[in-house]
């Protein structure tokens, strides 16, 4: 789907706020119309036409999903975007129980790269709900790839893509505006339309973290 | 973009997948298990995959004390 005008992405803009309604209403269905949510904000945004998701969840359960870019189970987790580079995404969401069983991350990582499936990566932004063990970096960080131009900044033997930069939320929203405004991948919907639908969902996308 | 794909997976299958991710990114499966049930989510970015689908089990499941 290729349209021009801003209306004919009307239908999209309406089920995009259908979706994103249902993935903060809790229960069951969440998870499902998150999934729907993401599909639809890639697909107005920088998703390629050929690019995929796919969400993942345990028979015996149906608290705890799975969300990564690709459609095979066993291959890598990058979707393709319409500048010819990827955008690897995996996501861990449960249900609160404790809170109206509303949907939420427990875990959260997207890295911008060059390449499918290698090290070849810009930028990255990890979340996790609990600390991870081995360090304590903020809840929600940035990390990126580079040298500083000035010597001696860094600890020893610490490359700068260690640097966990606190970065309180991570949506994907933060990430579809960082690839558009800032490294010009392209979008598919004019930019009036993904950026008013942008602004209405992202602050709404704060509550799947630290709540 | 395309539709999503959907996959239910069952405990083995899950097991299973846990196995291949880690071993697909060189690391012994049943470190993976243990640190995830230690709360260690070690190599957190590059893991994340194999983390979540260790998620999907029970707490008690035996493959976290093999």
């Amino acid at each position: 789907m290729t349209p021009f005008s801003a209306s004919s992405w009307s239908s999209t803009v309406a089920s995009l706020r259908k979706a994103s309604d249902g993935r903060l209403a809790g229960g069951r269905e969440a998870a499902a119309h998150f999934e729907r949510y993401v599909n639809l904000l890639f697909r107005l945004t920088v998703a390629h036409r050929d690019s995929a998701i796919r969400l993942l969840r345990p028979a015996a359960s149906s608290s705890v999903w799975g969300l990564t870019g690709g459609h095979d189970m066993r291959g890598g987790s990058a979707i393709r975007l319409t500048g010819g580079r990827y955008l690897r995404l995996i996501a861990l969401l449960d249900l609160d129980l404790r809170a109206g069983r509303n949907l939420r991350f427990q875990a959260l990582t997207w890295q911008y790269q060059h390449a499918i499936d290698d090290d070849s990566w810009v930028f990255r932004a990890d979340y996790s709900r609990s600390r991870i063990a081995t360090a304590s970096p903020p809840r929600g960080h940035l990390h990126v790839d580079g040298t500083p131009r000035q010597p001696g900044v860094l600890r020893p033997k610490q490359p700068l893509g260690r640097v966990h930069f606190p970065c309180r939320q991570p949506t994907l929203e933060a990430a579809v505006v960082l690839l558009a405004d800032e490294f010009g991948v392209p979008t598919n919907a004019p930019h009036e339309v993904w950026r008013a639908a942008v602004a209405e969902h992202e602050a709404r996308s704060a509550r799947l973290f630290d709540l | 973009m395309r539709p999503t794909k959907t996959y239910t997976l069952t405990r083995d299958e899950v097991v299973d997948l846990v196995r291949f991710k880690s071993l697909e990114k060189g690391h012994d499966p049943a470190e993976i298990f243990r640190n995830f049930a230690a709360g260690d989510w070690r190599h957190f970015s590059q893991m994340l995959e194999a983390y979540g689908l260790c998620a999907m089990l029970p707490k008690d499941d035996p493959v976290f004390s093999e």
